[in-house]
């Protein structure tokens, strides 16, 4: 049974916005709004690091239970995504999210008028920004990471990937001068 | 053929063929001299429509203010104008490409679309035109086209595919953005005598869907 | 012409009716009168519509390509539909990024269609810009080159060209000059690694990255020095972090704590400009603790007792004062360096962009010998290249100083390319040599040109060493805002009678002068609307695959030379079937640096990528079994797999073993026997071969002509494990340098007055490139600069922008990360000057100042300022916005750094001191 999962090996991440402009490019994701966005903590200083944060597919989402419209869904497969159709834009969900996800993006252009103050959010590629036909589960800044450090993929396949990477690491930062 | 469609057809395609040269091309010194010497009659209407009429008015207006011009300088101006509004060097200031208005960016979906329906219609981009097939020279340029096949086509069955055509393209593609580049451009600061073209074509294309609709049924 | 007529339809009272007719008789009508009904009869020039036959079948295509921004060289996949490139796919068995890309990668579909790109030739006249066919410019353009050499000579037109095209417009751009009479030819790399190279190349022979990107997981020790690698090259991050991962240490050595430093095991902050002293100041620690490999200094380098009586002079607590590195830290990175083997050192522009810049490269270099790990796997001197082809433009020297592949300007040099032309179309050297003007008795064909960072002396200096100063301009393929002294440009750019721009877009060539008339832009086609190779950092070749046709009207930089030539009287060399052609012809001459990577050899690769190993780049199975990805050069002949690993003598040169080189030879020396000013012996240890060997003919005796000898394929003596180009030894000591060991001196403008005495800039120079260079006479009248302007500016990368960033501003994603341009400020210098974070600020040189945001970081410490080049459209605050029509400029517009940055230049290479120079912050 395939699970989709998205997983970040922060170690790895250089901030080089990769994901977020390819993300950007084949999901149409209008400027103004992102559905992943590297975040930078303690920049400029030891212990600086950067997370892409997006929409994780939780296994037991937030959202899901938020929303009062019962607007978003979790697959079978594990890609968590809402129907726009159905949103009411109250944010509930925004809330009930622990890393931000849901946007709500104003200042759309004019053929997506429609969209506006509609949750949008990572569909694990599945689902562009204009809601048109359902394409394959292929996570594009997972698949574009530079260092590839941002998994996507089967949960069975990422996390021996996730595991090595992070195996070295801890030993690193134990011994860190 | 009936008189009345062959009329229709030539009519058709006599203003697209006017509109589309004004957009493939920078304006030629014939028209600098035709404006210079009032060659043109724009009446006052009003059964063509408010934007058709606007556009007529407009370009009196512009044509008055040539009156005593020297030829050869309102045609540099002209030149100028169509050169800032569709050449460059710099971003155009209103994209006269479909993709621009209804994918938010250049070369999109737009795009293959309308190749797929020239493609259909038997038609391509020769090698020598440089822009691609969403600019609105293009486009207006087929309705034209479409006009010309109707003209000369031999059959009944022919007519009524070429007038279909130029209905499906008409509402799927022109009406989806021209109207709004048309706003674009009369309002933009830097355009002059396009402003009468922009308010005309907007206009026209109006009046094509009015006219389409009951033109098409007439054939079948 | 329609005539005014009276048959207005009828009448006044036409309702909207539902009989169409009656509709289109009044519109049949208002098209008679109006006129419009006969404008059929005005002229057209464009054909618009063509039969469907004439066209490729649509469908869905996947095409690989390489990314064009960095030279990491990434592949990607370009979706193209019916012609029109939609979209990237990740090329997920590229040997060297695995799929991996970075934004500006990831930007490339757009950047491709961009509404910001030159659709056609357009030409400034009367302060308007107006549009012109190709042939009207291309006709105006020759005959103001003729007018120009026939007017002032060959030598006033300046050829400003490209790292950014393929390697066979490079080569043929070089080649243009040449058959137009001068060497005042350059372009990108003498802004960026021209000391790379020359720091190298004068230590053992080349100046190329000796390992490459992959070959970095097996290090032991990374160790950055002046490399910002998550931001100039994010994918080589993939295999440094792995190395990381497999338990190497990763150490940056940097002013700022750049966005890589907090990816390392440990960061040192040292002051701009003082690389030198912090490498031999952990040499002073290697040699004093016994930890220098011995062996390998012995066999295989010369001068170890010269550099170390220089290296005495930088104990840890010299080098403290100096570069704000604890005496201690020293101590600690010595150790670090003897004891991770091996180690590799990693730069960029931070080591490069200094008037020490060669210097710095050399101390690199000499710590790498010193350890042995030069010629290692894991080990090496890794010069991160910058653009995507800079390292192939070099290779093709688009140089003032070279003919392609590192031939000299030497009468021999002259020959052995005129040969090979020859081959293509008639030419003699007599007929080349004619072509030249003199100057001061010499042939200018023997002469060094004008280069890129200082051309503009050439039209502003009367006194510059040719008939005249520059009349003509081409700005090809080459940004201007990364080029310093940007006022002096301004004034250049006035003062010369015509300015070629040609670019994809129209970048500040065509609107940073002040003027009316005289300024041509010509639209190019980017890489992805054409074939060609590419060379990365790695000497790895690449093919890029075309993906659509050119845009609009843009044309690609071999049609628009061949177009030039033959206007110009010598299209025969031009012209060519294709772009293989050009590469063959290319595999033929370019003896120096063997650069046999035949086109079906790279597209075979290209084919069968699966097959490389992401660890070593090597082919395990298939039809390249054995070859290495790119077929690094040397590349000896058609069945060599390329030499992945430069200095390797572990190993058989058949399976891409490479010796040092003996390339420098006294006074004295004789074929077989080179020696040093000082009669020591160049011959070193080599693999099978202990007493070495010189460089030798086809026929294995000794001599130059393996690199001039065309129909060799050395099969012979590889088989005898002989490198054709010799076996000699890597030089701690170049007597043939104005400091023939490195050692420090402090940057033009200095902080620290009583350290300009001590370490004192270079003497003024009178002919550096054909212009006076002023060194000691600058520095010794800002002395005290520091008491007015009390911090250092540094400059640098953003990883969303590259180069001049006239492409990369004009993309929507790359804009939303950074939309502004900003300099770096220490939380304390904000507080001391009463800035809050992103308030407007004035950064002011001597030079003149900027007007930017304030970006208040701890990246920079308390005396450091940093700004990104990337940036123009604004000049000294004011804005260039009305330079362009309304609505119409780049999306992202700011001041120019290098408008402030400092007049000092490289002893060798003339490369310009961007990184270390004297300025002060004030609230605007």
């Amino acid at each position: 049974m395939t699970t989709y999962k998205i997983l970040n090996v922060i170690e790895r991440c250089i901030d080089c916005g990769g994901c977020f402009a390819i993300c950007k490019d084949q999901n149409k994701v209008p400027e103004g709004t992102a559905r992943v966005r590297v975040v930078t903590v303690n920049e400029g200083r030891l212990g600086e690091k950067n997370v892409a944060i997006s929409c994780m597919h939780c296994d037991n989402p937030p959202c899901v239970a938020a929303c009062p419209v019962k607007g978003i869904t979790k697959r079978e497969d594990g890609i968590v995504i809402n129907d726009k159709d159905k949103c009411i834009g109250c944010g509930y969900c925004g809330w009930a999210c622990p890393f931000g996800a849901p946007k709500y993006p104003h200042d759309l252009p004019a053929k997506l008028k429609e969209y506006e103050g509609i949750m949008d959010k990572c569909t694990f590629c599945v689902q562009p920004f204009e809601q048109g036909v359902e394409r394959d589960q292929k996570p594009r800044c997972a698949l574009f990471c530079a260092t590839k450090g941002r998994l996507g993929g089967d949960i069975a396949q990422i996390t021996p990937l996730y595991n090595a990477m992070k195996a070295g690491n801890v030993e690193r930062l134990q011994g860190r001068v | 053929m009936n008189m009345e469609i062959k009329e229709t057809l030539e009519t058709r395609r006599n203003f697209y063929a006017f509109l589309y040269r004004m957009y493939s091309e920078e304006p030629p010194r014939e028209l600098a001299d035709d404006l210079v010497n009032e060659r043109f009659y724009f009446p006052d209407l009003t059964s063509l429509g408010e934007e058709f009429s606007e556009g007529f008015r407009v370009l009196k207006e512009f044509m008055e203010k040539c009156k005593g011009k020297a030829v050869d300088e309102l045609h540099e101006d002209l030149i100028d104008e169509y050169t800032r509004l569709f050449i460059g060097p710099h971003r155009l200031p209103v994209q006269p490409y479909e993709s621009w208005w209804v994918d938010g960016k250049l070369m999109g979906e737009s795009l293959l679309k309308v190749k797929k329906v020239y493609r259909k219609a038997g038609i391509v981009k020769s090698r020598d035109y440089p822009e691609p097939e969403d600019h609105i020279a293009f486009e207006l340029k087929f309705m034209h086209y479409l006009c010309e096949e109707g003209l000369s086509a031999d059959n009944e069955e022919r007519i009524a595919e070429c007038i279909n055509m130029q209905k499906e393209f008409l509402a799927e593609h022109l009406l989806r953005w021209v109207p709004d580049f048309c706003d674009g451009l009369h309002e933009c600061e830097l355009s002059d005598f396009y402003k009468g073209i922009a308010k005309l074509t907007k206009g026209f294309l109006l009046l094509e869907d009015a006219v389409l609709g009951e033109l098409s049924e007439f054939v079948l | 012409m329609a005539t005014k007529t009276n048959s207005i339809f009828g009448g006044s009272d036409i309702k909207l009716s539902r009989r169409t007719f009656t509709k289109l008789t009044a519109l049949g009508t208002a098209a008679t009168i109006s006129g419009i009904n006969s404008v059929s009869a005005y002229p057209e020039v464009s054909q618009l519509i063509a039969d469907v036959s004439a066209a490729p079948a649509p469908g869905v295509k996947l095409v690989k390509t390489i990314c064009s921004h960095c030279a990491v060289g990434c592949g990607v996949l370009g979706r193209v539909e019916d012609g029109v490139l939609t979209g990237l796919e990740p090329w997920t068995d590229h040997p060297v990024c695995a799929g991996g890309m970075c934004s500006k990668g990831t930007s490339i579909a757009e950047m491709v269609n961009s509404e910001n790109r030159l659709k056609y030739p357009m030409k400034k006249v009367g302060g308007t810009w107006k549009q012109i066919l190709w042939n009207e410019a291309l006709d105006e353009i020759a005959n103001k080159v003729k007018e120009i050499k026939a007017n002032y000579g060959p030598d006033s037109v300046m050829w400003i060209g490209s790292a950014k095209v393929t390697n066979e417009e490079c080569y043929l751009f070089r080649k243009f000059a040449a058959f137009n009479g001068t060497n005042n030819v350059d372009h990108q790399a003498r802004i960026c690694h021209s000391t790379t190279v020359a720091g190298m190349a004068k230590t053992w022979s080349y100046g190329a990255m000796t390992n490459s990107w992959n070959d970095m997981r097996h290090s032991k020790l990374i160790f950055f020095c002046g490399e910002n690698a998550a931001e100039s090259h994010p994918v080589s991050m993939q295999h440094i972090l792995e190395a990381k991962n497999r338990g190497a240490k990763f150490i940056v050595a940097d002013p700022r704590f750049t966005k890589s430093a907090a990816l390392a095991d440990q960061y040192v902050r040292f002051r701009p400009g003082t690389d030198i002293p912090l490498i031999l100041g952990i040499c002073h620690e290697i040699i004093k603790n016994d930890w220098h490999n011995k062996d390998f200094i012995e066999k295989r380098t010369y001068g170890f007792e010269q550099f170390k009586e220089v290296v005495d002079k930088y104990p840890p607590e010299v080098v403290a004062d100096i570069t704000w590195v604890p005496a201690d830290t020293i101590r600690q990175l010595a150790y670090e360096w003897a004891h991770n083997d091996p180690a590799c050192i990693c730069w960029a522009m931070g080591a490069t962009q200094h008037t020490v810049g060669t210097n710095n490269i050399r101390s690199f270099a000499c710590l790498e010998a010193l350890m042995g790990y030069v010629g290692k796997s894991g080990g090496g001197c890794n010069a991160f290249r910058g653009h995507d082809n800079v390292q192939g433009a070099t290779d093709m020297c688009v140089l003032s100083h070279w003919l392609p592949a590192y031939y000299g300007l030497t009468e021999g040099s002259w020959k052995h390319w005129i040969g090979v032309w020859n081959e293509h179309a008639p030419i003699t050297f007599e007929e080349m040599k004619a072509k030249f003007d003199e100057y001061d008795g010499k042939s200018l064909m023997h002469v060094k040109g004008l280069t890129v960072s200082r051309w503009y002396e050439g039209v502003l200096d009367a006194s510059v060493k040719q008939p005249n100063p520059v009349k003509m301009v081409f700005v090809w393929g080459h940004s201007l805002n990364s080029i310093s002294e940007m006022k002096r440009m301004k004034q250049a750019l006035e003062g010369v009678e015509m300015i070629v721009g040609v670019d994809p877009h129209a970048t500040i060539a065509s609107s940073l002068a002040d003027r009316d008339d005289g300024i041509i832009i010509l639209p190019a086609s980017t890489v992805f609307e054409k074939d060609g190779s590419v060379t990365n950092s790695a000497r790895q070749v690449q093919w890029r695959n075309k993906l659509v046709e050119p845009w609009e009207d843009s044309k690609p930089d071999m049609w628009i030379m061949k177009e030039l030539a033959d206007r110009l009287g010598f299209g025969a060399h031009f012209t060519y079937d294709s772009p293989e052609d050009v590469l063959r012809e290319i595999n033929r001459g370019a003896c120096v640096i063997m650069m046999r990577e035949s086109p079906e050899r790279l597209k075979r690769q290209q084919e069968n990528c699966a097959d490389f190993s992401i660890e070593d780049c090597q082919a395990k199975g298939g039809p390249c079994k054995g070859e290495y990805w790119g077929l690094p050069w040397p590349c000896w002949n058609d069945e060599h797999p390329g030499t992945p690993i430069l200095y390797r003598n572990d190993i058989p040169i058949s399976e891409g073993g490479n010796e040092f080189r003996p390339r420098f030879r006294a006074a004295g020396s004789t074929d077989g026997n080179p020696i040093s000013d000082d009669g020591v012996s160049m011959l070193g240890a080599a693999y099978g071969y202990p007493e070495g060997y010189d460089q030798m003919n086809c026929d294995g005796t000794p001599g130059a002509g393996w690199k001039f000898e065309l129909d060799c394929d050395w099969k012979e003596m590889i088989a005898q494990n002989k490198c054709p180009s010799g076996a000699g030894r890597a030089r701690f000591r170049a007597w043939d340098l104005p400091d023939p060991v490195p050692i420090h001196r402090e940057p033009i403008e200095s902080p620290r007055p009583d350290l300009v005495d001590e370490y004192p800039t270079y003497d003024d120079v009178e002919d550096h490139f054909r212009v006076k260079c002023l060194y000691k006479t600058i520095q010794d009248e800002r002395k005290n600069l520091v008491n007015e302007y009390p911090l250092i500016l540094t400059t640098g990368r953003q990883v969303e922008h590259m180069g001049g960033g006239a492409e990369t501003r004009s993309c929507h994603y790359l804009v939303e990360l950074q939309p502004e341009m900003y300099a770096e400020i220490n939380p304390a210098v904000a507080a001391d000057i009463g800035v809050k974070h992103w308030d407007y600020v004035w950064v002011e040189t001597k030079r003149g100042r900027c007007k930017v945001r304030a970006y208040v970081t701890e990246r920079v410490n308390d005396k450091e300022v940093f700004m990104p080049y990337h940036w123009a459209g604004w000049f000294e605050g004011v804005s260039y916005a009305d330079r362009y029509p309304s609505g119409c400029g780049e999306l992202a517009l700011g001041d120019s750094c290098n408008i402030i940055t400092v007049d000092g230049y490289d002893r060798s290479t003339n490369m310009q001191e961007t990184k270390a120079c004297l300025c002060r912050v004030k609230k605007a």
